[in-house]
């Protein structure tokens, strides 16, 4: 390695680069490739890089597809007072057929994309565009009939491995599908699919429009308990990544007694969200609710009404100042803050449903799989 | 600043090259190394650094004695820190291995972070250059990576 610095020390002059230079540094010679290209390494790197953005400003992205040139952008907005400016915009490499990716959902540097908004295609891919490096997960196995799925992407808190799930409902003879789903899951270390056979959930969940929520290594959708005939309770559905259990969330009166798709399921600031819907034609509005403390019910609190006169089409994010990102109904972006009401226009056009924000990071993951191992 | 008593407590320390620096005890045990030499006493009156120059020790000491006064405000620390490093870099290494050694870490930590500023644009032969390291791949597989992370090689400062 180097006659002056101990190893050490290169580790630390290392991790304190950005990535782009870290990936130049592989070239140096086949001791530093080897350090860089190891798990140990890119593990390092990434807990340095979530521990330095809690401390500076976290840098969110936002993705949206412009009608124009029928093509996703991924622009990238510091948390800061700058947040309007995007600094960078990323480069999209992948082109789904019809529209744009579903984000299933964005975590430690990894951007989990799957297909399926426009279609049938179960294309799921794991992009780290801070290394231009992607993964396409293999097919998972073809359901019998028909059937919908719905997708959770995170990180397995103790391990650090990356993993997917995958939850299948059969259509029934009925009308609606079926439960219990069919669950798999798909682990990046070992680059493929499993099933698992315990407890999978007794509750359907939202079809089409399902999102997650990662709070604390656990995912969350919003789903609806059949158990009671023609009553719908509405409450969460988690997936906890380590233990690779099931469990459920309690939803407040107010939001259970919802249906489920009048909700959807956010994080602000770092708590679990739900956001209630007021769907009547002309008025629509929103309320927010956030679970204060993670998994005790009696935290549920009402944070704030949103009503833009008709005009609100969707919540798409919250920022860490309290700014709420929504879309009116113009095809745009704006930031409102729910404490004076006002709203920036943050001059991002798309399609509504295209809009997605989620927070970015440099890290390496991916780098290890990707790159060919050299001869010693 | 704290008052000088006549009860301040002082520390020999003696470099590599014999050379004799008597500091206040306070400002000696920022380094975690030394204070576990004065802790354990198995250092008597000098502390003997066999791993650190005068040349280094002097600049070491400027740094820990503006490190101890706690009547300094953040940001003129900052702005002490940042002109602390503006030196060249065959002497930050320097600094890096003695602060490693006398485990200072925030001063080992400023010095790695001057390291990578300055190799932040810098081409794969330069940090070869600098680090005194050897290339040991074929001419096929630097090519090969090259091509692998192409993007990254773009926008590199000239040598």
């Amino acid at each position: 390695m180097s006659d002056y610095l101990p190893h050490e020390i290169i580790i630390e002059i290392l991790t304190k680069l950005p990535v782009k230079s870290i990936l130049r540094c592989i070239l140096v010679c086949k001791a530093w490739h080897s350090l860089i290209t190891s798990p140990n390494f890119i593990v390092t790197h990434l807990n340095r890089t979530i521990l330095n953005s809690k401390i500076d400003h976290p840098t969110l992205f936002i993705r949206h597809y412009d009608k124009n040139d029928h093509n996703e952008h991924y622009t990238l907005h510091r948390e800061d007072e700058t947040f309007g400016v995007s600094f960078s915009e990323l480069e999209f490499p992948f082109k789904s057929p019809i529209g744009y990716f579903r984000i299933v959902g964005g975590c430690n540097g990894l951007i989990c994309l799957s297909d399926d908004l426009f279609g049938d295609m179960e294309t799921i891919i794991l992009w780290n565009p801070s290394i231009r490096k992607s993964v396409t997960l293999p097919k998972p196995s073809k359901p019998k009939s028909p059937h919908m799925f719905v997708l959770g992407f995170g990180v397995d808190p103790m391990t650090q491995d990356f993993k997917v799930v995958r939850i299948v409902y059969y259509k029934g003879f009925f009308n609606g599908y079926e439960a219990p789903p069919d669950v798999e899951i798909y682990t990046l270390s070992t680059g493929s699919w499993r099933s698992i056979n315990s407890a999978a959930p007794s509750y359907c969940m939202v079809e089409f429009m399902w999102s997650q929520a990662l709070v604390n290594g656990v995912v969350h959708w919003i789903a609806n308990n059949r158990r009671f005939e023609f009553r719908f309770r509405s409450l969460i559905v988690s997936f906890d990544l380590g233990e690779e259990v099931f469990d459920e969330i309690v939803l407040p009166d107010a939001l259970a007694g919802e249906i489920a798709t009048n909700l959807s399921i956010s994080v602000f600031r770092e708590s679990l969200a739900v956001i209630e819907y007021d769907k009547e034609i002309g008025t629509m509005s929103c309320c927010v609710w956030v679970m204060k403390e993670y998994g005790v019910a009696e935290s549920w609190t009402r944070l704030f009404n949103i009503d833009l006169e008709g005009t609100l089409e969707k919540i798409i994010g919250f920022r860490k100042n309290g700014e709420v990102l929504l879309s009116p109904r113009s095809c745009k972006l704006v930031a409102y803050d729910p404490k004076t009401g006002l709203i920036k226009d943050l001059e991002i056009l798309g399609n509504t449903r295209s809009f997605h924000v989620d927070t970015y990071m440099e890290t390496l993951v991916l780098l290890q799989e990707i790159v060919p191992q050299m001869g010693n | 600043m704290a008052t000088t008593t006549t009860e301040t407590k002082m520390l020999t320390l003696c470099t590599s090259d014999k050379q004799q620096f008597q500091i206040e005890e306070t400002i000696a045990l920022q380094a975690v190394t030394i204070r576990n030499m004065v802790e354990d006493e198995c250092a008597s009156n000098v502390i003997p650094l066999p791993n650190v120059n005068s040349k280094i020790m002097i600049q070491i000491i400027e740094y820990l004695k503006k490190h101890v006064d706690s009547s300094v405000s953040k940001e003129d620390m900052e702005k002490f820190d940042s002109a602390f490093v503006e030196k060249k870099l065959s002497e930050i290494f320097d600094i890096i291995l003695a602060a490693n050694y006398l485990n200072i870490k925030n001063l080992l930590d400023i010095c790695c972070q001057r390291v990578a500023d300055v190799m932040k644009n810098k081409s794969p032969e330069w940090v070869r250059r600098t680090f005194n390291i050897v290339n040991d791949f074929t001419a096929e597989e630097e090519a090969k990576i090259r091509k692998e992370h192409e993007w990254a090689f773009e926008g590199v400062d000239e040598d």
